[in-house]
């Protein structure tokens, strides 16, 4: 069997990557793309050379968030995240397929991931944040096939129909030992109990709550106002408490 | 445009090779460049000369073979190939399916029924065929 070409080079350009965090939840709609882009926005502007990565293939949307439409990358030997603000890189595929549908299958998808990740020239980073698509497919697998040692940020609501679902991806992180850096409670409107309570089933960090906050939708796309709002601040305080970049 | 990147790719693998088998030299190596990818072949090869000097794949003679995209629909069973992207697709569809194949998905249909599901059978990027090696 002949090697991969692709897995070389995206070895070699992950390398430059101090901390990799991947927002995963196992569920859909639960607030990944929210948590890891406002993430991404919060470390840059504390200074971290920070990347954010948007790898759901079918419905990228972190660029909604952080308000960019038109977008181009810069070629050179490969292609240079996007710029997004001050210590903010950013890919996603949404440049190359702007609003048409992406139909792919398993295969499909695991061929594109492994692509992509080989032609992004990362710069040195402090943190690669990694909005990460629903479900327990190829994308995750691979992901954690491919990519040296991420901690997997899990995000839950207080629903018991999204606690059984993230469950299922606690157990099978276990079981492979991955590392998880903790679970965060997200669109909290007073009680968060069923995620404290998964947290504690596992024995891994409950990080904190996030709480619905109604003001986001009209802030998307502005970054310096995602920036004031309390979905922030909440994300702020986990950032000062538990997010220790090497 | 990344052939500079393929390049360097293709000189890690072969050379990760050769040390694997305990070679002392690379002599050739055998690359199939499928036509969906719409690689630059002149660039690539400039790119892999430059960068085999001082590697074990120093003096190794590069041979490149082309191949057209060929599809199947899982539709309808349509089994089709296509030679010129640039009849059907636009300079920023090619580039998008250049750096991602699969986005092939996105820009084109089954000519028959209109389908995105097809597999793509053959052509699709380019491959490492094979290494001949000095022991
Ligand atoms: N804490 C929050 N407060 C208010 N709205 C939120 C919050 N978190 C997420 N949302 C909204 O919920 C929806 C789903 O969030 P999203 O981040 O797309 O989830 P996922 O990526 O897990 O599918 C979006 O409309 C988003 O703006
Ligand atoms: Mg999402
Ligand atoms: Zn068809």
């Amino acid at each position: 069997m002949m090697p991969d070409i692709r897995l070389y080079r995206l070895k070699k350009t992950m390398d430059k990557v101090k901390n990799i965090i991947s927002v995963a939840s196992g569920k859909g709609g639960v607030g990944k793309t929210t948590i890891s882009t406002v993430l991404s926005l919060i470390l840059s502007e504390r200074g971290y050379i920070t990347g954010l990565l948007d790898l759901d293939f079918h419905g990228p949307s972190c660029h909604t968030i952080l308000g960019i439409d038109k977008m181009e990358y810069e070629e050179e030997k490969g292609i240079n995240p996007y710029k997004a603000a001050e210590n903010l890189y950013f890919a996603s595929i949404y440049p190359f397929v702007k609003n048409g549908y992406v139909p792919l299958r398993g295969m499909e998808l695991s061929n594109a991931l492994i692509e992509f990740l080989s032609i992004l020239n990362w710069k040195e980073l402090d943190c690669l944040i990694i909005d990460m698509p629903p479900g327990m497919g190829d994308v995750l697998l691979d992901f954690i096939r491919l990519v040296p040692s991420p901690k997997f940020l899990i995000v839950a609501t207080n629903s018991a129909l999204v606690i059984q679902t993230v469950r299922r991806l606690i157990k099978f992180m276990i079981e492979g030992n991955f590392n998880i850096l903790g679970i965060v409670a997200n669109m909290i409107r007073n009680d968060d109990a069923l995620v404290r309570e998964l947290a504690k089933e596992f024995s891994i960090k409950f990080l904190g709550s996030v709480p619905f906050d109604q003001y986001f939708e009209k802030v998307l796309g502005n970054m310096q106002e995602i920036l004031r709002t309390n979905l922030a601040a909440a994300l702020s305080d986990i950032v000062e408490q538990y997010i220790k970049l090497k | 445009m990344h052939e500079w990147a393929l390049a360097e790719s293709i000189i890690m693998a072969v050379v990760d090779l050769a040390k694997r088998e305990n070679a002392k030299e690379i002599l050739e190596v055998e690359l199939l460049v499928g036509e969906l990818q719409t690689l630059n072949i002149e660039v690539l090869e400039f790119a892999l000369n430059e960068l085999k000097r001082g590697t074990m794949a120093e003096n190794a003679k590069i041979k490149f073979s082309k191949q057209f995209p060929r599809f199947k629909c899982i539709a309808c069973g349509n089994v089709w190939e296509i030679r010129n992207l640039e009849n059907i697709l636009s300079r920023d569809e090619i580039e998008s399916i250049h750096f991602i194949p699969e986005l092939s998905h996105v820009f084109i249909k089954c000519p028959r029924c209109g389908s995105n599901d097809f597999q793509v059978t053959e052509g699709r990027g380019i491959i490492l065929k094979g290494v001949v090696l000095k022991k």
